[in-house]
């Protein structure tokens, strides 16, 4: 683990649920079997640190951000940070509400409170956080026991200390997000197999369990083979096992499988499989991989219009 | 090889029909194509692109064309060696299998050369098999039928025609021959966290018979 060596205790964690702390992934390493992780929902994860941090354009930007999955994240400060917390719950500082969406100052001795209420991860963006670095990424990765405050995977827990500096960054404070429409219908896929993937869009798949590492999906039985040669596998790719279920690979999904593969979903639709929740119908359809990276580039464009910033308004 | 496919809107993946045009392929588009990430399974290279990319099918395609067959990567003339005390649980249980002594199969395994064909599963694991005529039946010995819920770090083990080394404590269902203590994989090094890489040739030294000769 690495980390920068003049940091201060910034907040401590007085509570938490399932929360992890989360980059962009860990980059160059997947050759030698270090999957790439990072955050979940890649959307929500940008834009909060948009906020907090005022650069948009970088969907590769280094910085950190805490992904929180269930119940919910607690934090006294002991120093004045600028925060923004994207996706659904609900926020109170020192015991008033707080919205969404918006970067706030919290100031030293303050105490923030977030309940995950969902469907989906929630992020909260700190200005001054620098977590541990395990292989120059923060991302946690459980599978490969990486990352995290601890540097060997495992999530936040009590009693823990985020490190970093006294930073305000005051001139974000005020910046929001516009509300953006939900995408909804079917997820596009990129099929690799056309005669499984014909039969998966045509039915409706039931949601089983959720986790990083995968979303099990519970339908009628698409194939009889057992096992297939090892091979490469992506966050996103369709596994159709022996036993009758589809499971969509999540960040935490590993590098390699050996199930047959129906398809992969396109990168635009990827944030909508974190966003699952049990019992949830869900239905495919299949794109072509041009139009679904025409479709990337085009919500990256609109991400960076988001964000509205305070001097926008005056 | 077949037709190479889209796997996703920004990765393509190539079947390939053997272990030696996997070698090529992935040797000559590592090289082609640097803003890539090339990836091997047991039978294919997957040549991902960081961020969607329409053109990426057309640009493997292109340079598939130009793949030598001959071509080997520097790599594979590198040779690591990883000592290991043959103490294994299943040593006596595989020999048996293989119908041969203990010592039988430890002269086997050294003396065998391999490659690491592919890495995942765990940081720093390579699936290692062999290279040129197989000592023994490799290929014969299935997986444990029941996967053993922990396996220590440094197991020298074998299964499904190949060997590896389990560079840390995880479940397995592979058979232990033996345990090295050669790190495998520390994520405290930036540079270089892994002993193994793909196309690396590797060979185990029995660290008993090197002290008695």
């Amino acid at each position: 683990m690495s980390a920068p060596a003049d940091r201060v205790p910034i907040a401590s964690v007085d509570r938490t649920g399932l929360v992890t702390t989360q980059d962009v992934g860990r980059m160059g390493f997947t050759d030698i079997g270090v999957p790439v992780s990072g955050a979940w929902h890649r959307e929500r994860h940008r834009l909060a640190l948009a906020l907090v941090h005022g650069d948009t354009e970088d969907a590769h930007s280094p910085y950190p951000t805490l992904e929180i999955l269930s119940a919910g994240l607690s934090l006294t400060f002991q120093e004045q940070q600028v925060i923004a917390v994207v996706g659904s719950a609900e926020v109170r500082i020192d015991g008033s509400d707080a919205a969404t969406g918006v970067a706030l100052q919290i100031a030293a001795n303050s105490v923030l409170d977030i309940d995950h209420r969902g469907p989906g991860p929630v992020y909260l963006a700190l200005s001054g956080w620098q977590p541990e670095r395990t292989l120059r990424s923060a991302a946690t990765d459980s599978f490969s026991r990486l990352g995290g405050l601890a540097g060997d995977g495992t999530p936040v827990a009590r009693g823990q200390t985020l490190l970093g500096q006294p930073d305000l960054r005051s001139q974000h404070v005020g910046s929001f997000l516009r509300t953006a429409k939900p995408t909804t219908g079917s997820i596009s896929i990129i099929t690799t197999d056309e005669e499984l993937a014909e039969r998966f869009c045509e039915e409706a798949w039931r949601v089983e369990a959720t986790a990083r590492s995968g979303v099990r999906l519970s339908g009628p039985k698409m194939s009889s083979l057992q096992s297939i040669a090892s091979m490469p596998v992506v966050p996103g790719a369709i596994q159709l096992t022996p036993d009758g279920t589809a499971i969509v690979l999540g960040p935490d999904g590993g590098l390699t499988g050996g199930y047959p593969i129906v398809g992969v979903v396109a990168s635009a639709h990827l944030d909508r499989i974190a966003d699952l929740t049990i019992g949830d119908n869900v239905h495919f359809a299949e794109v072509d991989p041009v139009s679904a990276a025409d479709e990337f580039t085009a919500r990256d464009n609109r991400l960076v219009a988001a964000i509205v910033r305070p001097d926008a308004l005056s | 090889m077949q037709p190479a496919a889209w796997f996703g809107d920004r990765a393509v993946l190539v079947q390939v029909d053997s272990a030696s045009e996997r070698e090529s392929i992935a040797t000559s588009l590592t090289h082609q194509m640097p803003e890539a990430l090339i990836r091997r399974g047991m039978t294919s290279v997957l040549i991902e692109m960081p961020a969607p990319d329409p053109r990426v099918l057309e640009k493997v395609e292109h340079y598939l064309e130009e793949v030598d067959a001959t071509a080997t990567s520097l790599i594979a003339h590198e040779e690591v060696h990883i000592d290991v005390n043959y103490n294994g649980d299943d040593l006596a249980a595989t020999a048996t299998f293989f119908k041969v002594t203990a010592n039988d199969l430890i002269t086997a395994h050294t003396s065998q050369t391999w490659r690491v064909a592919m890495m995942g599963f765990a940081p720093g694991f390579g699936y290692l098999e062999p290279l040129g005529d197989p000592l023994l039946a490799w290929e014969s010995l299935p997986r444990r039928g029941n996967p053993r819920a922990q396996v220590p770090t440094g197991s020298v083990a074998l299964a499904a025609g190949m060997s590896a080394v389990y560079p840390s404590s995880s479940p397995g269902g592979w058979h232990l021959l033996g345990t090295t203590t050669t790190r495998l994989f520390d994520p405290r090094n930036e540079e270089d966290p892994a002993l193994l890489r793909p196309g690396l040739t590797v060979r185990f030294i029995d660290v008993n018979r090197a002290r008695n000769p």
